[in-house]
């Protein structure tokens, strides 16, 4: 997928308007941070105002103890309720683009993930995801933060005096902007190159892993090693580049803020000096200004992160932009007793290759149909166009006489099984696994199918029957996990049954096993499609397919 | 995930984080000279502060004031430290890399010693995940927060000291605040034990069913299940968010409770320097000087405080990794023993293996020889791996002895068994690089030789219809190539590594009838020269055996196969039903 070029400004438009509903809780995050800066600046410059009012002769009542007391309570009130609402901002957004996601791909299925390539797309989803919410959580909320408090604190600082606050100015705008967008122009080169490196790294490493045991017996593993270990100092090279780059900054921030105190104080001196100011006035400005700094330091972080949200966004609203399949159609009543194609051209979006031109075919419901050819000649995607995953671009596709154009895709998929080649298995428990969500089915009604499919003894193995849960531990041979694939076929019922290539992944003993299942148990209209001869010939009908011709063998 | 994060005791987590700081023990010295510098930088900050107070206070008391030697004296303050810190530079990142490189070190060396073999319940991925980015994640421990920890104790220690200097009764105020911070992460620990078990019940990886899910989107769609899914996924979601939240917030009021205390001290110490200065106890410098300084003492314990949950995170790490190293114990006794020399026959004399009380093998007894192929049957669960792995050297007997020509087992180094022993199954590996490439993992050959190996041997027929022949990539694990080309490849690998003994586990599965016969070939080939041990559980294969051992449930049977047909219902039933179906395919 490539991403679309939309301008930065838009982007952030579109980010705001999909996120509107979290915009006020930003707001509180930002307000409840603005009053602790205000409260943060205010507690050293009140004990400042009863240093110089003790100086004065005025007493100190108890009043100023209370006083102190309940700012530092309302300052810890503050800071919670920053890091609450900012939280919250975080785990929302998780949770809501997520949602989005979900259902922009639910809606897309199937075409969207009928790829080679979808696991890698869902993988930068998750990533996309990731950037979007410390997007949302940890850098606009700062922005806007730092934006208010320099405001607020040019205000004060400039009815001291005007340089004052000219001063404070500057100095928050090197050290919140300037120097964060210096340091994250070189930081993100070597960012790059660190992160190729560490791919390569990790690709080798997990290799080497996977290859343990023969590497062992082959007295190779030292050799790989000392190579690995190479591998990991350059990258570790590379990250104490890093390293250094970001203390060099964290120094040089320090010397700023250092900088801005010595220019600050000797502005004030210099005042103090001609007579235009009490020393009362410049410490209290200078107090401060030391004890406002913090809202500006936590920017440094930031333009990096706003980098990577940008591009985060440039993929999700590219992918929230792609138009959905057709939902014409109705949920009519469906008779699978013989498909008719007519005349029909297809080929995929954005690929160049015709797949289908002027194609005509016809099957008949009871007998098995084995179906051949060599790859990439249509033999699955004939398939998908009867299930209606995609539409055809010109003529017809009749299931006993009903346009397909005219039943709703969803609805079709109720009555043909799909069996896949790699058998797809989700982490929840073995029932759900079977039946997903077709609760009505009883337990029994299972074990007399797990038996007919020869899996009964396998299933009553497993620590707690069909409860269980089907994690990284339980591990099925291929011939088990197609056979599995295949009991959740035959519990669906459906009237139509299409396997794309089974057996390409069994051995004879299992390839036998499966078919003669296959040929026992499923009624109707049944397609298997394989290049192996030998699962073809188990087929009562043979079909190849070359160049849109299909021919009888 | 939940259990483990239960588990870790208070003493376990602070054994854990002395074994993380004893890797980085020799360039300790870095670490705190680095720490140093920037501590030198940070003093400066606490002169100029000085320096800045002190001429506040000349001007209030209408001495003469040097501005311009001041600025400069700043200037120069600023600029030294900045200089000082900046001679830190260079050793950014090398304690890190040190202790890294270790752990690595440590991780490799237990591979070897465990073969790639990691147990039940550790997949190759999770190992993965520990040994490289969870070493790797610890950069944040060893360059991040072990420094900040060092500046905290430091900036911290030297802002006490100097108050207790000025001002002893700050001091005193500043020590009785301090332990109220820590107390506050752990009364909030304690009350929250109710929002944690809710947290850990609702706790399910939300981001690995999300992406779980939409893996098998097309299988949902086509069940029609997508919709309910969705459902489900978005209720989890929701309640784990909900959880995650409250119990956040929980964990938040210390943030809060946290900063009140902080600036609760402040305002009573600078309320008390206060009283002190109207009754002239306190010279105004002091009592100035402290309130610039006294932000700059609990700033650091904050940042620390958002260390707290760096160091739960990767004392989580610590107990995986040292876990994982601690189950590895490196026999070193083993020296004594001599190494195995070539041999032509194998002896296995009354050989018996129990696991957890449960008897595997039970007095098993056979002798092969080169010359043809002796198959290992029975049906799954029998203890054909198990023989596997004796003869390995990976399991020790419970009783009986293997003799390896005239060596028997209990005098050999186990370690030196795989100079001789080869075991391949369909699992092994293959490299993501050329055929060539793969085949010279087991041999010295060249490029000429191995072509020339592989005319005249005849296998691996279908190099030749490759454009790139023996430079043809195979892909990860040779996912380039089909199962049965994959497999001939590691068969043909195994041959030219030429070793006494080879056991084949299971080559033929995933594999049609045609790379079957080829794969089956190949190693009748082999057993000429070598003994071939071929596990099985197909009887067409067991059928063309010179020699099978038959394992059953409570007996172990050996013969031709001709005789265990005749002599052996077990097997004989074995081999008659599943010919009945790999009939159905040739009569189709």
């Amino acid at each position: 997928m490539k991403p679309k070029d939309y301008p930065t400004t838009q982007l952030i438009q579109r980010l705001l308007a999909v996120m509107k509903h979290l915009l006020p809780y930003i707001g509180i995050a930002v307000l409840f941070a603005v009053f602790g800066f205000v409260v943060t600046v205010f507690i050293p410059s009140y004990l400042v105002r009863l240093i110089f009012g003790a100086l004065s002769g005025q007493g100190l009542s108890l009043v100023s103890l209370v006083v102190l007391c309940l700012l530092a309570l309302t300052r810890g009130i503050f800071r919670y309720g920053e890091h609450y609402f900012g939280h919250f901002v975080a785990f929302h957004s998780l949770f809501d683009l997520r949602k989005l996601l979900y259902r922009k791909l639910r809606l897309l299925a199937p075409a969207k993930l009928d790829n080679k390539d979808s696991g890698h797309l869902l993988k930068m989803i998750a990533e996309d995801i990731e950037a979007l919410e410390i997007f949302f959580a940890h850098t606009l909320a700062p922005i806007c933060t730092g934006i208010l408090t320099a405001i607020l604190a040019f205000c004060y600082f400039s009815s001291f005096y005007w340089g004052f606050g000219l001063l404070a100015l500057m100095s928050y705008l090197v050290l919140g902007v300037g120097l964060p967008y210096q340091f994250a122009k070189n930081l993100q080169q070597l960012l790059q190159t660190q992160e190729q490196a560490r791919t390569v790294y990790l690709s080798t490493f997990l290799e080497s892993l996977k290859a343990m045991r023969d590497l062992v017996q082959f007295r190779r593993s030292k050799e790989r090693f000392s190579h690995l270990m190479i591998e990991s100092r350059q990258v570790n090279r590379l990250e104490r580049q890093i390293a250094k780059e970001q203390f060099l900054q964290q120094t040089l921030t320090f010397l700023l803020v250092g900088l801005s105190l010595t220019a600050f104080s000797l502005l004030g001196f210099l005042l103090i000096g001609k007579g235009q100011m009490t020393v009362e006035a410049v410490t209290l400005a200078f107090v401060g200004f030391t004890s406002s700094f913090a809202p500006f330091l936590e920017l440094g972080r930031l333009p990096l992160g706003f980098k990577r949200a940008m591009n985060a966004a440039r993929h999700i609203f590219t992918l929230l932009d792609e138009a959905e399949p057709s939902s014409s159609g109705q949920d009519l009543l469906v008779a699978m007793d013989n498909v008719a194609l007519k005349g029909v051209d297809f080929q995929y979006e954005h690929r160049e290759q015709v797949i289908f031109k002027n194609f005509s075919a016809a099957f008949k419901a009871g007998k098995m149909i084995g179906l051949t050819g060599a790859s990439g000649s249509g033999k699955s995607t004939l398939m998908k166009l009867i299930m209606r995953w995609y539409d055809c671009q010109g003529g017809q596709i009749a299931l006993t006489g009903q346009e397909i154009k005219g039943i709703a895709r969803r609805h079709l998929q109720g009555s043909i099984a799909y069996v896949p080649q790699v058998a797809q298995l989700f982490h929840q428990s073995l029932r759900e696994n079977l039946l997903l969500g077709r609760n009505e089915i009883s337990d029994e009604e299972i074990w007399n199918l797990a038996e007919r499919c020869y899996m009964k003894e396998r299933l009553k193995s497993l620590p707690d029957g069909l409860d269980t849960l089907l994690d990284a531990r339980v591990t099925f041979s291929a011939g088990e996990r197609q056979r599995l694939e295949l009991m959740r076929a035959l519990l669906k019922k459906a009237t139509a049954y299409i396997f794309d290539e089974p057996t390409s992944n069994l051995d004879a003993l299992n390839e036998a096993t499966f078919l003669s299942i296959v040929k026992k148990e499923c009624q109707g209209l049944v397609f298997v499609i394989s290049h192996r001869q030998s699962t073809v010939n188990f087929c009562d009908e043979m079909y190849e397919l070359t160049f849109s011709q299909l021919r009888k063998k | 995930m939940a259990e483990e994060e239960k588990k870790i005791s208070r003493t376990r987590k602070k054994h854990l984080l002395k074994r993380l700081k004893q890797e980085m023990t020799p360039k300790r010295g870095i670490l705190y000279f680095s720490a140093f510098l920037t501590w030198l930088q940070f003093l400066m900050r606490l002169l100029s502060f000085a320096l800045i107070t002190a001429t506040l206070v000349r001007f209030y008391q209408g001495a003469s004031v040097a501005i311009f030697q001041v600025s400069l004296s700043l200037v120069a303050l600023n600029a030294l430290g900045f200089l000082m810190a900046l001679f830190a530079k260079p050793l950014q990142g090398q304690v890190s890399q040190y202790a890294r490189d270790c752990l690595k070190a440590q991780f490799f060396k237990a591979f070897v010693l465990k073969k790639g073999d990691f147990g039940d319940d550790q997949t190759p991925a999770d190992i993965f995940t520990i040994a490289s980015q969870g070493i790797d994640s610890l950069d944040t421990y060893y360059s991040y927060y072990l420094s900040l920890d060092l500046k905290t104790k430091w900036n911290c220690l030297t802002i006490l000291i100097l108050v207790f200097y000025l001002f002893p009764w700050g001091g005193v105020i500043f020590l009785l605040v301090l332990p109220l911070i820590p107390l506050s992460i752990l009364l909030m620990q304690k009350r929250s034990k109710r929002i944690m078990n809710r947290y850990w019940a609702s706790y399910m990886n939300v981001g690995n069913r999300f992406l779980d899910d939409l893996n098998g989107l097309n299988t949902l769609y086509a069940y029609q299940a997508d919709e309910r899914y969705e459902e489900e996924f978005t209720e989890q979601a929701e309640d784990f968010r909900d959880a995650t939240m409250e119990l956040l917030g929980f964990q938040l009021q210390a943030v809060g409770y946290m900063d009140a205390v902080m600036y609760l001290g402040i305002g009573v110490a600078g309320f008390v320097a206060i009283s002190l200065l109207a009754l002239g106890q306190l010279p105004l410098f002091t009592a100035l000087y402290f309130i610039f300084m006294a932000t700059e003492f609990f700033t650091p314990i904050r940042e620390a405080g958002y260390g707290m949950h760096l160091v739960m995170m990767h004392t989580k790490m610590a107990d995986r990794i040292f876990s994982f190293l601690d189950s590895v114990t490196d026999d070193k006794k083993k020296n004594e023993k001599e190494n195995v020399k070539p041999f032509s026959q194998v002896c296995v004399e009354g050989l018996s293996f129990a696991y957890d009380g449960h008897l595997i093998l039970d007095k098993v007894q056979f002798t092969a020889r080169k010359g043809g192929i002796f198959a290992l049957s029975g049906e799954s669960g029998q203890g054909k791996t198990t023989l596997a792995r004796l003869l390995l050297g990976d399991l020790q007997a419970t009783e009986g002895t293997i003799f390896y020509g005239n060596q028997a087992s209990f005098r050999i180094n186990p370690a030196s068994l795989q100079d001789e022993v080869l075991y391949v199954s369909a699992d092994s590996y293959l490299f993501n690089a050329s055929i060539l490439e793969n085949l010279q993992l087991a041999t010295q050959l060249s490029a000429e030789d191995i072509q020339a190996f592989i005319e005249e041997k005849g296998v691996l027929g279908f190099v030749k219809d490759l454009p790139d022949g023996l430079k043809t990539k195979v892909g990860e694990d040779g996912k380039q190539l089909s199962p049965g080309q994959r497999q001939q490849l590691l068969c043909v690998r195994a041959m030219l590594s030429k070793r006494s003994l080879y056991i084949f586990d299971e080559m033929t599965a995933s594999v049609d009838k045609e790379n079957e016969a080829l794969i089956y070939d190949l190693l009748e080939h082999l057993a000429k020269e070598a003994i071939v041990f071929v596990i099985t559980h197909k009887m067409s294969q067991v059928q063309k055996a010179r020699e099978v051992l038959f394992l059953e449930p409570s007996k172990a049977s050996l013969g031709s196969p001709e005789t265990l047909y005749q002599e052996n219902a077990g097997f004989s039933y074995l081999v008659d039903t599943q010919k009945e179906l790999e009939d159905l395919l040739d009569e189709a």
